[in-house]
């Protein structure tokens, strides 16, 4: 046992840097949004070409009528991954990404149906 | 990773013991539900976001069972780890001081092993040794994310058959390749594009042998061992340093004299440096408009010198004036030069040549190269071709002669080492290893002139005489799939440190016995990169550096007493000291 005292506090310093976030700069130079750029979605799909996965444009010309329920299930898609529906192999799971954000990125994706 | 989460009960008794007035050493016992004793158990304390000192403190149980956190141990919460068993319900204080951590055995190490466990039972070593070498290079495998895509692929009837499932490797491989070409990619400015976006090499080889793999859901993992004897002592103390996102620590060192240790940030433009004492941290950002990106450091008598991840310079930062010193490398018109390593002695300090020359392997050139810090003149020397392995040599590691006569570089990417004569300007010594994928990472050399090699492909260590011109031996690593990723020579117990990217271990290797032992670290994705010893407490120094973005592994500097008394039992001993002071022109 050692005596000493309680009030020893010395707080680790925080820093007010910019966030690293160079590989979110190729998705962004894609047209990417900037969420879905951030998720780094570019590694398996682009706007208008097939990568590993189908284009966005593709999604949002199939689901784009479906309203707020292609939302719901875009965004748990993105979460959970899966396959099915556009060949054999399932998507990877982005567990990582929020409710929140993946609804956020399966509305970006489905309004391109309304731009295109 | 034990899963049972905080153990409140611990901080509930330091407080107790706090409000008293008092702080109390937290020591206890690890025992399974029958009251036996657990030995070699990791017992992590890790602080209050409020508490000062290192971010998670780690000490090991003795024959007993019993475990001790140094008096100073700040308020925190408490986890027991062991393979082959698992923590049942949170810390039980039995007095004013004590408390009772307990486990249960539990046969699937899921929980508790590396990724490198997931790797054991391959029947081919070269399918091992080309997954080490496609894929833990940026990140351990399988990591969990890996896992749940192969749960993903053993629930999905699309993929049920070999042919479908190797489809979906297929696709992962060209994903990853993508993110190896963004994240690599920076130091050229690649933007990927429909072009290049998949041109990290054919997917196919390593998408077969994943399928072989990592076949149903990797849910399992059995018969898992550590391979050689746990080296931890009782007295053995891990401390890990964090350091507030955004960051991505490489190399992290420790500076003589001081109670500090610096962490490169290859994200960005600075170094951290990290009490040890607090825990506070504080950056050092490298002055001008360029991004470098310090990654290797090499600690000096004049300063910290680093090697950037972007192609060009080299550059030194002194604790002391708290200042950075750049030397550009590029020659006009030339091509960039990639530095890797810098060359350093058997203390693990830079070293220059008779000319006082400091000399670099450059990774973008598979050249050795030079740099006159006094003078500002730098040159370089190509490599020659290896016969039959010509291209993606990636020359890596570099080392100097004790004489400071020859450089030893290797050659990662097709097997190979060599030496350079720094006076006659002329390569000597070329050895290839039997396998091009072999893959010799970063090396150092003792006081006596053997260059240890760390095999990161074939999962051993290369002992190789450089003044007899002979290999000693190449030695078996306990786990084959460890990913062997750098050797230290330590010049305080005459020992070899091996630290690994894909096991979350250090090997000790002893050149007199030719023993292995394993000093376990308490945390999972310990993507390791080299271990530095600081000569006057025997510590060391090495870093968790998961560097790729959106890689899930830690980011920080360890500070790891091994608890085996060195310092003391070298001081006894007279010691060995190299030259490190650059000498005048000949």
């Amino acid at each position: 046992m050692k005596s000493a005292s309680c009030s020893l506090f010395i707080p680790v310093l925080l820093f007010a840097l910019p966030a690293a976030g160079f590989a979110a700069d190729a998705g962004l130079r894609q047209g990417l949004s900037p969420l879905a750029a951030r998720q780094h979605c570019d590694e398996c799909h682009a706007l208008k070409e097939a990568r590993i996965g189908p284009p966005f444009m593709a999604v949002a010309a199939r689901y784009g009528a479906d309203g707020d329920a292609a939302v719901n299930r875009l965004a748990l898609k993105i979460i959970n991954g899966g396959g099915g529906n556009w060949g054999t192999i399932p998507m990877v799971p982005n567990e990582r990404i929020s409710l929140e954000d993946a609804r956020a990125i399966a509305r970006w994706i489905l309004a391109l149906g309304h731009n295109g | 990773m034990n899963s049972t989460g905080a153990i409140r009960a611990a901080a509930m008794v330091m407080g107790l013991t706090c409000a008293a007035g008092t702080w109390a050493a937290t020591h206890g016992r690890v025992t399974d539900l029958n009251g036996a004793p657990l030995a070699q158990a990791m017992v992590t304390l890790t602080k209050s976001p409020s508490a000062a000192g290192a971010t998670a403190t780690t000490v090991f149980t003795s024959g007993a069972g019993e475990f001790n956190f140094p008096a100073n141990a700040p308020l925190g919460t408490l986890r027991v780890r062991l393979l082959n068993y698992r923590q049942i319900g949170n810390a039980v204080p039995v007095g004013p001081e004590t408390l009772i951590l307990l486990m249960s055995p539990e046969a699937n190490q899921a929980g508790t092993a590396p990724a490198s466990a997931y790797l054991k039972d391959l029947k081919d070593p070269a399918h091992r040794e080309a997954l080490v070498m496609a894929c833990v290079a940026c990140h351990q495998l399988p990591a969990p994310e890996v896992r749940a895509y192969a749960k993903l692929l053993d629930d999905t009837p699309s993929t049920q058959s070999a042919a479908a499932r190797e489809l979906a490797w297929t696709a992962v491989v060209k994903q990853m390749n993508y993110i190896s070409n963004v994240e690599f990619g920076r130091a050229g400015n690649l933007v990927p594009s429909g072009d290049n976006v998949y041109s990290g090499g054919d997917p196919a080889p390593t998408a077969k042998v994943l399928t072989e793999a990592l076949h149903g859901p990797l849910l399992e993992v059995r018969g898992y061992s550590y391979g050689a004897p746990l080296i931890v002592t009782p007295r053995t103390i891990i401390r890990e340093f964090e350091v507030a996102a955004p960051n991505a620590v490489r190399e992290a060192v420790p500076f003589e004299g001081t109670n500090f240790l610096y962490a490169a940030d290859v994200s960005s433009n600075r170094l951290f440096r990290i009490d040890t004492r607090s825990g506070a941290v504080r950056d050092y950002p490298i002055p001008g408009k360029d991004l470098w990106g310090p990654h290797t450091l090499v600690p000096g008598a004049d300063g910290i010198w680093a090697s950037p991840f972007f192609p060009g310079a080299l550059m030194r930062f002194d604790p002391r004036s708290e200042q950075w010193k750049l030397w550009r490398l590029n020659p006009p018109g030339g091509p960039p030069v990639g530095l890797h390593d810098i060359s350093f002695d058997a203390n693990h300090e830079l070293v220059t040549d008779h000319q006082g020359r400091i000399w670099f392997s450059d990774i973008v050139n598979n050249a050795v190269g030079w740099l006159d810090p006094k003078s500002g003149k730098t040159g370089e020397f190509k490599i020659p071709p290896v016969a039959g392995r010509s291209g993606g040599e990636q020359v890596y590691g570099l080392a100097m002669s004790p004489d400071r006569t020859h450089v030893w570089y290797c050659q990662l990417g097709i097997g190979s080492f060599g030496s350079f004569n720094t006076e006659t300007l002329k390569f000597e010594t070329h050895v290839e290893f039997k396998s091009p994928t072999a893959g010799p990472r970063r090396m150092s050399m003792s006081d006596d002139g053997i260059l240890y090699l760390a095999l990161y492909g074939a999962g051993q260590l290369a002992a190789y005489d450089t003044k007899a011109g002979r290999m000693l031996g190449i030695y078996d690593l306990p786990d084959r799939a460890s990913a062997p990723y750098a050797t230290t020579w330590d010049p305080v117990r005459r020992v070899v440190w091996i630290s690994t990217s894909n096991a979350d271990v250090i090997y000790r290797f002893d050149p007199k016995t030719r023993a292995l032992g394993v000093l376990p670290l308490p945390r999972e994705r310990g993507f390791l990169r080299m271990v530095h010893v600081d000569r006057r407490s025997g510590a060391l120094v090495t870093s968790y550096a998961n560097i790729v973005e959106h890689v899930r592994g830690p980011r920080m500097a360890l500070l790891i007493d091994p608890g085996d008394d060195a310092v003391k039992a070298a001081s006894a001993a007279p010691t060995v000291h190299t030259t490190q002071v650059a000498q005048a022109p000949r």
